[in-house]
């Protein structure tokens, strides 16, 4: 430096001084934010005039980030010392005009500022004094935005309420916010220094910011470890040094050090409940993966790129998952975590080699990987880990609803519809059997908003079928996600006080037992005199059923998980099957009906062939078995979630509870019903199964376009109110609608049939004598 | 009497419990309503800020379609011998090339002052990644928007990238060979410099009238919206922090690099100026939620409203330099960029603080 340039630099200098003594005393305190941000932007001046070759305004920054630091006088002693440390770096960097060397300063000086900030923060939370920690909170850093994390803030909400009683909970919020963002910032500052094709000013101001950051982890390292953290700062504190002097050697060293701690440990461990939803994101992505990617690819090529790229979006969110875990899973089995590290490598590299098109592996292949990744997965996570997590569905839906926009917006619709559906079906085997015992309404509002609409605004599934713009989808999605997040809030807020869920119970039970009684009421009314044998088989059936209903409950005791995959299709199966048999006996009945009332006289059928009496024996075991099985089978599904929530013994207290009510109307109704004249009962009864049939059609419809075995096209301009669909199984899809009418005209034609069959047979037995008259 | 009940009994119990009804409708739910924050806030200026913009944008692209018609009808007149319609008639393609490029800032540069909101509303986000921001299957296979451009005679472009900087800018400025009819002097100053060029008369139509219907497209949709808080939350905490890629972009054009740019966008403007243009859109966007914030956290709000006026200054003040001459090097470049990065980390967590004081659910 030349002697006229160091004559300024005193000059400027002392003017400074003065400049910045007479602010000092003549005006009010500034906030801690506004003076930390003077110093890093003197420093950034600073690093600009240097770049510039103006030292002379760089030496006149410095000394103006001196003069703001003074406002910082009630940091901490060490992190005001660590300060006092930057900005003395700072001084010789601009003297001796070494850029770089000013940029590490100016890291370490932000680095202080935070680390002092927080530390004050937490001293005047401990003391229940939110204003001053509210303004200490001001001066911190932030998590980068990413597409799968926002900025955390939690610390700002958890100063807004805090008291005199809850200090202790928020000092644990505040370190659980800003420990996990001083984390994660030190691992990508770590990074930068450790890159050496960034420039070498960033990598300086980072190894600054590593220094002061790792000062703020140190003590839950101490705390988690009991470790000496001697050799750590060592490490941290030479980075920069290290990093100045040209030795990457040393660097890599000090890099490496630090990495291995950031690596084993979490300065702000998960709460129990978030490792439980991280653990079920991460089991539920991963399970979407082979899905969309067995959808994408055809042997060695990739037919639909959209969906390799949810399967890479999906791999991407098991990842997140699987890293925020890692550390427990260390714990639990270090070389079993590493494994699954590596096949979760693998898959990603899969997964991004077939995006890429360079090289595709066949679906089988990758189901074997992520089924060996999920195997070991469930091996390793703790039982509680396992259980339902519905926080975990809410999430998984969101990241599926992303896909059908995304899907929308690529013009795919197919590819949206089968996004869709895969939200929904999360949905209804994840929260709403929950939500359907303690909030309906918003189980209503959802199956609507998820389908043809609710409340007069359009539904996904109808918006997809009739091609809606991106903007229409998004709007559809919104509402969505407003309802789901109330859901969600909901479910979190659950009382699960033992009388709410014996309550709850009960209704379930009586309110399926009801529907059960209905159907076998109406089946057996016509059932009497000489047909009163027949109610026998049907008796069985529904023994048969009962049983089968409790051996289910206990399988979804013990597999609910799997259960819940295959739920909506097995009940798809089932009502298939009653449908079948309702359809046989439906047509029966009325065959029946007129055979016994106008050809009494005729008693050949009684000497109808055994197999024909066998065939009818089976058919009504199986509709009695089928009518009844179909409501226990929901009836176990809907108590899952009860028993979750407050264990099988208070469930079956409510179980009891209802089964009693639903036996005593039962009593009534078959009373009531036997008491009937015989014609009348057989009028409604034929009306009452008619309508069963044809409810019973339009659900089943409905439930095999929820799992796709059926198309779903719209019916423009129809919208339905939601009760409709609930009470009488009618959506505004064609195939719902076209099918309860052929229903409704095989029952009526059906009847017609009979009748005139019946006609016709009547006249014949008038007309036979005189045949037989004539006859030769 | 007791006929007329059965029969009643079984109706009534049939309407009740027809086939798979919910179990447990009639349970009273202690559903907990989420805090609705919309009310008193009126977002109403900041869809007429976008409207107007968009607006003038699409007076932009009407002007650049017409005029990438009239080039086209010319070139058509040689059969696309560009080096023959260039010996036959140089001036009148020097002035349509002119106003291409003018009619293409227009519209670009009133797109940029709308980009904050377009890019960081979810249900607007698509015209962001068609118009502006989407790459081409050639650059990101993975992240390119699935579309085709047809031009008029009959070539297949597929997932061509957005309008604006992977189509329009290249083929206006030369920086994508494909795109290019023919390097002119079109200053006649003597020599063929950067941006000198005929564009490839199809591809330009092409794209010109495409760009104009994603344009109206995208106007209908910003007609339809009804913003939320959420949406204007959203938009800020989305936008905000990317200012790195945006300085990254800066480092790599023309701009700073010159004749070695890498980046083929960002030579008809400088990138500074987007940048500009995007925190306009968010300022404004704030001022909008500003009173919520301020009544929540007053510091919270000074420091917000600081945060903008300090990055809103800091790129208005390199944009003014450059404008003024200052041809910056890659490492000032560099430098500014992670400085902007800072500050609007900062700004984009302290937002987002504020939309969860308010309680307003940001979109992921």
């Amino acid at each position: 430096m030349s002697r006229s340039i160091r004559t300024d630099v005193v000059i400027v200098g002392l003017l400074l001084c003065l400049v910045g003594l007479g602010t000092t005393a003549s005006a009010a305190p500034r906030p801690p934010w506004e003076a930390a941000e003077t110093v890093g932007d003197e420093l950034f001046a600073a690093q600009t005039a240097l770049l510039g070759d103006d030292t002379v305004a760089a030496i006149a920054h410095v000394e103006q980030a001196r003069v703001a630091a003074v406002e910082l006088d009630s940091l901490p002693p060490e992190p005001a010392a660590l300060l006092d440390r930057a900005l003395a770096a700072a001084g010789t960097a601009v003297q001796t005009g070494d850029g770089d060397a000013l940029a590490g300063a100016r890291g370490l000086a932000r680095g202080a500022v935070y680390w002092g900030s927080y530390l004050a923060a937490r001293a005047v939370t401990e003391q229940g004094d939110a204003e001053t920690a509210r303004q200490w909170l001001l001066v911190r850093d932030f998590r980068t935005s990413t597409r799968f994390s926002r900025p955390g803030a939690d610390a700002t909400l958890a100063i807004r309420d805090l008291t005199a009683e809850n200090a202790a909970d928020t000092v644990a919020r505040l370190d659980a916010d800003l420990l996990d963002t001083y984390q994660a910032r030190l691992g990508e500052y770590l990074a930068v220094v450790a890159s050496t094709s960034e420039l070498r000013h960033r990598r300086a101001e980072s190894a600054g910011l590593v220094a002061a950051y790792w000062r703020i982890l140190a003590p839950a390292y101490i705390d988690q470890n009991g470790a000496d953290i001697a050799e750590v700062t060592s490490a941290a504190d030479h980075l920069l040094p290290a990093l100045l002097a040209g030795d990457e050697s040393a660097t890599d060293e000090a890099v490496t050090t630090l990495q291995g701690v950031l690596d084993g440990f979490r300065a702000a461990p998960l709460a129990p409940a978030e490792q439980a939803r991280r653990a079920g994101q991460l089991l539920r992505f991963l399970a979407l993966v082979p899905i969309e990617y067995g959808r994408g690819v055809q042997g060695d090529k990739v037919l639909i790129d959209l969906e390799i790229q949810e399967a890479v979006t999906f791999m991407a969110g098991a990842t997140a998952a699987f890293a925020d875990l890692r550390l427990s899973l260390m714990e639990i089995d270090p070389a079993l975590t590493a494994t699954i590290s590596e096949q979760m490598a693998r898959v990603t590299t899969d997964l991004d080699a077939a995006n890429r098109k360079t090289s595709v592996v066949p679906a089988e292949t990758m189901t074997g990987a992520v089924a060996g990744i999920t195997d070991g997965l469930k091996t390793l996570f703790p039982p509680e880990w396992l259980e339902v997590d519905t926080d975990a569905d809410f999430d998984v839906v969101a990241s599926v609803l992303d896909q059908v926009e995304a899907a929308v917006r690529a013009g795919d619709y197919k590819l949206a519809e089968s996004a869709r559906l895969e939200g929904y079906a999360i949905f209804d085997f994840g929260p709403e059997p929950r939500l359907l015992a303690f909030a309906p309404a918003l189980v209503a509002e959802i199956d609507g908003l998820f389908w043809q609409g609710y409340n007069g605004r359009p539904g996904l599934a109808q918006a997809i079928a009739l091609k809606g713009s991106p903007e229409e989808i998004a709007a559809i999605r919104a509402e969505l996600d407003t309802a789901l997040k109330q859901a969600q809030v909901t479910l979190g807020d659950l009382n699960s006080a033992p009388g709410a869920i014996i309550s709850n119970a009960a209704i379930i039970v009586f309110r399926e037992g009801l529907e059960a009684v209905v159907i076998l009421a109406a089946l057996m009314a016509s059932m009497v005199g000489a047909y009163a044998g027949l109610r026998r088989p049907m008796v069985l059936g529904v023994v048969l059923a009962l049983l089968a209903t409790a051996v289910t409950w206990w399988i979804a005791q013990q597999v609910l998980s799997q259960l819940a995959h295959f739920g909506e299709r097995l009940e798809a199966v089932v009502s298939l099957i009653a449908i079948g048999v309702l359809l046989l006996i439906t047509n029966w009945f009325f065959h029946k009906t007129y055979w016994k009332d106008w050809i009494a006289g005729f008693h050949a059928q009684k000497r109808q062939l055994l197999s024909a009496e066998t065939g009818q024996f089976l058919g009504l075991v199986v509709l009695g078995f089928t009518s009844m099985y179909r409501e226990g089978f929901e009836t176990v599904l809907f108590l899952q979630a009860l028993a979750l929530e407050a264990g099988p013994t208070i469930v079956l207290q409510g179980v009891a509870l209802g089964a009693v009510a639903v036996l005593i109307v039962g009593l009534i109704t078959f009373k009531l019903q036997a008491r009937l004249p015989y014609k009348k009962m057989l009028v409604w009864t034929g009306v009452l199964i008619g309508v069963v049939l044809v409810t019973m059609v339009g659900k089943t419809v409905h439930v095999m376009q929820a799992v796709g075995w059926l198309g779903i096209t719209p019916i423009k301009g129809l919208v339905l109110p939601y009760w409709a669909g609930l009470w009488f199984g009618l959506y505004a899809t064609w195939q719902g609608i076209i099918a309860q009418l052929g229903a409704a005209a095989f029952v009526i034609g059906s009847y017609y049939l009979a009748e005139g069959m019946q006609n016709k047979r009547r006249k014949e037995i008038v007309r036979r004598p005189q045949t037989e008259h004539t006859t030769p | 009497m007791r006929r007329i009940l059965a029969c009643m009994i079984l109706s009534g119990t049939l309407l009740l419990t027809a086939c798979g009804g919910a179990p447990g409708q009639q349970t009273a739910a202690p559903t907990t309503a989420v805090p609705a924050a919309e009310a008193d806030v009126d977002l109403a200026a900041v869809k007429n800020y976008a409207l107007d913009h968009g607006r003038q944008m699409k007076e932009g692209t009407v002007a650049l379609a017409a005029s990438a018609k009239a080039y086209y009808d010319l070139l058509a007149g040689h059969n696309f011998d560009y080096e023959a319609a260039w010996a036959a008639d140089p001036a009148t393609l020097t002035d349509l090339v002119t106003t291409i490029k003018a009619n293409w800032l227009t519209a670009s540069t009133h797109y940029e002052l709308d980009e904050g909101i377009i890019a960081g509303v979810p249900s607007l986000a698509y015209y962001d990644v068609w118009i502006d921001a989407g790459p081409s299957a050639e650059e990101d296979p993975a992240e390119a928007l699935e579309w085709t451009l047809t031009l008029p005679d009959g070539r297949e472009l597929q997932s061509p990238g957005n309008f604006f900087h992977s189509l329009l800018e290249p083929a206006i400025w030369g920086t994508h060979g494909d795109f290019s009819g023919l390097p002119v002097d079109l200053s006649g100053d003597g020599t063929v410099e950067m941006g000198e060029v005929l564009p490839d008369a199809n591809l330009l139509l092409a794209a010109a009238q495409g760009l104009d219907g994603a344009t109206q497209e995208m106007l209908t949709a910003v007609e339809a919206w009804q913003p939320t808080m959420s949406d204007a939350f959203t938009a800020l905490v989305v936008m905000i922090p990317t200012m790195n890629e945006y300085f990254e972009q800066w480092k790599l054009s023309a701009f700073v690099a010159g004749e070695n740019a890498e980046e083929h966008a960002f030579i008809g403007t400088s990138r500074l100026f987007d940048i500009n243009g995007i925190l306009n859109g968010l300022d404004f966007t704030y001022d909008s939620l500003a009173a919520r914030v301020e009544a929540t956290n007053p510091e919270l709000h000074a420091q917000i409203d600081s945060g903008f006026a300090d990055l809103r200054g800091y790129v208005g003040d390199l944009y003014s330099q450059e404008q003024g001459g200052t041809a910056f090097t890659a490492e000032q470049a560099d430098l500014f960029g992670t400085e902007a990065q800072t500050k609007a980390t900062a700004l984009a967590g302290r937002v987002a603080q504020a939309a969860a004081l308010l309680n307003v659910a940001i979109a992921e």
